[in-house]
């Protein structure tokens, strides 16, 4: 608890658009987060503090999972032809692509996804509830029923629909007893940040210097460090139970999933 | 190799005198479509500008980098390389001026958090500058003019502006915006202006603040840090058709005076004005219009209504529930209140237009 005017409060918001490079679109939300791995210690007198959290508005989740589904819709249904895909991901992956489909209705999965794109538009509009959102989302986000969503060879926009797809389905809740990425209207700490480049080597640098790092820096290699203040309720796709096996609400997002899930830092710093 | 966007945007850095960068009254940037730049002069700096006079009066001397961005990709890494090498230079301010176009958004911070640097962002003339995403500038004296927010969606506070001297907001439109989640519980509000020193002074005219969804206020002066506004200007303002729990919530200031405003405000779920500060609020010249209060206090267990100086109202037409408001008011007349629904065609499509507000035009009869 600070009092009076030694806390500043701030926030910056974090932006994903399918396609883009989630990492020089969020040049200032890289930069907080580098202030706050740089200040979050500071605890002696004339030195600033900062305190630090993230949260995905409702807004936000359902606006990229709409552009999600676009995309993958566009890379299932969008292209006619085995050039087309070949173009984009190889020969290997886009026949791969091709293989999961024919295994699968293709109907049903075209369906659902449409479905459930019309709900989120219409949940945009302000005319489908959170918990219609919710229930349009599960039947897609059922693990390895559309088998694309779970293959990470695949191409990255279907990982980041699966991720999507897991904060969707608990839309209007911030706990839960199954499946989950993380929730929305709810404040995540962030506890560490470290950036590395293409090699997983840890890059040296700070808010000053990072705007000339950018193309150095790999969102999947960087990682941060996070702790829904519930102390449970870690990302957990399948329902197995969190990936460090500890039930204790902290968990690692690659950079990448910490900016195209989340849409919101908070952050105040503290003189003290 | 650069990008490209870094190759099309032009950087300039020249001294010029204080005296002669500000205008009379601390502004001089542009205005916004369909004439940018056109009532209030180009901003004095330009390349071949002519030296001072070897008999002009010596003054400070103030060091100003321009930037002139023509893309979204522009206010990205390109502008903070621009504003990393003019602080590396000293300069006291960066201005950045705008091509005619839709950009993302914009966040301008110093890097060194020390104030020292001020910021000055208008349009470069050639037509309306949109922005879609938010836009937060904080620096020594933070200049935001001739800008429109359009159907913008932020995921937190669409507009902040923080000063540590002096913020100016001017012939800004935000129109039909929705800001922080606007089905949450944050409660932040749609513009938010901020003092980060003791005395600055923040200047808002011909603002118009249209159709925007928010769960707290359209536009709040927060106590944050240890900053405090002795003096907020509103002149010549527009609130018109919002969603939001408050209009204005004024804590962070010392005196805060509203001029010529036209407020219709049906939808809003709270008051109007909420007073979180001792200081004296005046409107003048004003018609507002509403449906649940004009003016509300923050009264805890420390403090009573009494605490507060009434409101001073000057010449105003006041719609609405007055019986239990806190009113000095002379010259002013009252009626009942507005419809619980307002088209907001035409005060959209005058805001879309610029220029100052035109009050007994778009007042509805």
């Amino acid at each position: 608890m600070f009092y009076g005017a030694a806390a500043t409060a701030n926030t910056t918001g974090m932006t994903f658009t399918p396609g883009s490079d989630v990492v020089a679109g969020n040049l200032a939300a890289l930069q907080d987060l580098l202030r706050y791995q740089a200040q979050k210690g500071n605890t002696g007198a004339g030195t600033t503090q900062t305190f630090m959290h993230a949260r995905m508005s409702d807004t936000g989740a359902v606006t990229r999972g709409r552009d999600l589904i676009d995309q993958v819709t566009g890379i299932l249904f969008g292209m006619d032809t085995m050039d087309s895909l070949k173009a984009l991901f190889g020969e290997t992956t886009a026949e791969k692509i091709l293989r999961m489909l024919r295994e699968i209705d293709r109907a049903l999965l075209r369906t659902t996804l449409a479905t459930l794109r019309t709900t989120l538009v219409s949940n945009l509009a302000g005319t489908a509830t959170s918990a219609q959102v919710a229930k349009a989302a599960d039947p897609v986000s059922t693990p390895d029923a559309f088998p694309h969503l779970w293959d990470d060879t695949m191409p990255a926009p279907f990982k980041h629909l699966r991720e999507n797809l897991g904060i969707l389905i608990n839309l209007g809740d911030d706990s839960s007893p199954g499946r989950r990425q993380n929730y929305t209207s709810h404040a995540y700490q962030v506890r560490d940040v470290a950036i590395a480049d293409k090699a997983g080597a840890p890059l040296a640098v700070t808010a000053a210097t990072v705007a000339g790092q950018l193309a150095n820096i790999d969102a999947e290699q960087s990682k941060v460090v996070m702790h829904n203040p519930h102390a449970t309720n870690e990302p957990d796709l399948r329902g197995t139970g969190p990936a460090d096996g500890k039930d204790d609400g902290i968990f690692t997002y690659t950079l990448g999933q910490f900016l195209r899930n989340f849409d919101l830092l908070r952050f105040a710093n503290v003189a003290h | 190799m650069l990008p490209t966007t870094m190759r099309r945007a032009r950087v300039a850095t020249m001294i010029v005198l204080a005296a002669a960068a500000c205008g009379k009254d601390g502004s001089g940037g542009g205005a916004r479509s369909p004439t940018p730049g056109a009532d209030t002069g180009a901003a004095p700096f330009t390349l071949d500008a002519a030296p001072p006079a070897p008999d002009a009066a010596p003054g400070p001397t103030m060091t100003t980098t321009t930037f002139h961005a023509t893309s979204a990709a522009d206010l990205q890494l390109p502008l903070a390389q621009a504003l990393a090498s003019a602080e590396a230079a000293g300069a006291a301010e960066l201005r950045v001026t705008l091509a005619a176009g839709r950009y993302d958004g914009l966040t301008l911070r110093p890097g060194n958090a020390d104030g020292s640097i001020g910021f000055v962002v208008e349009p470069d003339g050639s037509g309306a500058v949109v922005f879609t995403g938010a836009v937060a500038i904080e620096g020594k004296s933070v200049a935001l003019r001739g800008v429109t927010l359009d159907g913008a969606r932020a995921p937190g506070t669409a507009m902040r502006l923080r000063g540590y001297q002096r913020v100016e907001l001017a012939q800004v439109a935000v129109i039909g915006v929705a800001a922080g989640d606007p089905r949450g519980r944050e409660g932040d509000p749609l513009i938010e202006l901020g003092a980060r020193a003791k005395g600055a002074t923040a200047a808002v005219r011909d603002l118009w603040v249209v159709d925007a969804t928010v769960s707290g206020a359209l536009l709040k002066v927060p106590v944050n840090g240890p900053g405090r506004f002795a003096q907020v200007g509103f002149d010549n303002v527009v609130f018109a058709g919002n969603r939001a729990a408050r209009g204005l919530d004024l804590a962070g200031a010392d005196a805060v005076t509203v001029t010529g405003a036209l407020v219709i405000e049906p939808r809003l779920t709270g008051p109007w004005l909420m007073v979180r500060t001792y200081g004296a609020i005046t409107l003048t010249d004003a018609l507002v219009a509403v449906r649940t209060q004009l003016v509300d206090y923050a009264i805890s267990d420390d403090d009573a209504l009494t605490d507060y100086p009434r409101l001073v109202v000057e010449r105003a037409e006041l719609r609405g529930p007055t019986a239990k408001e806190h009113l000095a008011a002379t010259a002013t007349t009252f009626a009942p209140a507005p419809p619980a629904s307002l088209d907001t065609a035409a005060i959209i499509a005058a805001a879309r237009a610029g220029g100052a507000p035109d009050r007994a035009a778009l007042t509805p009869r």
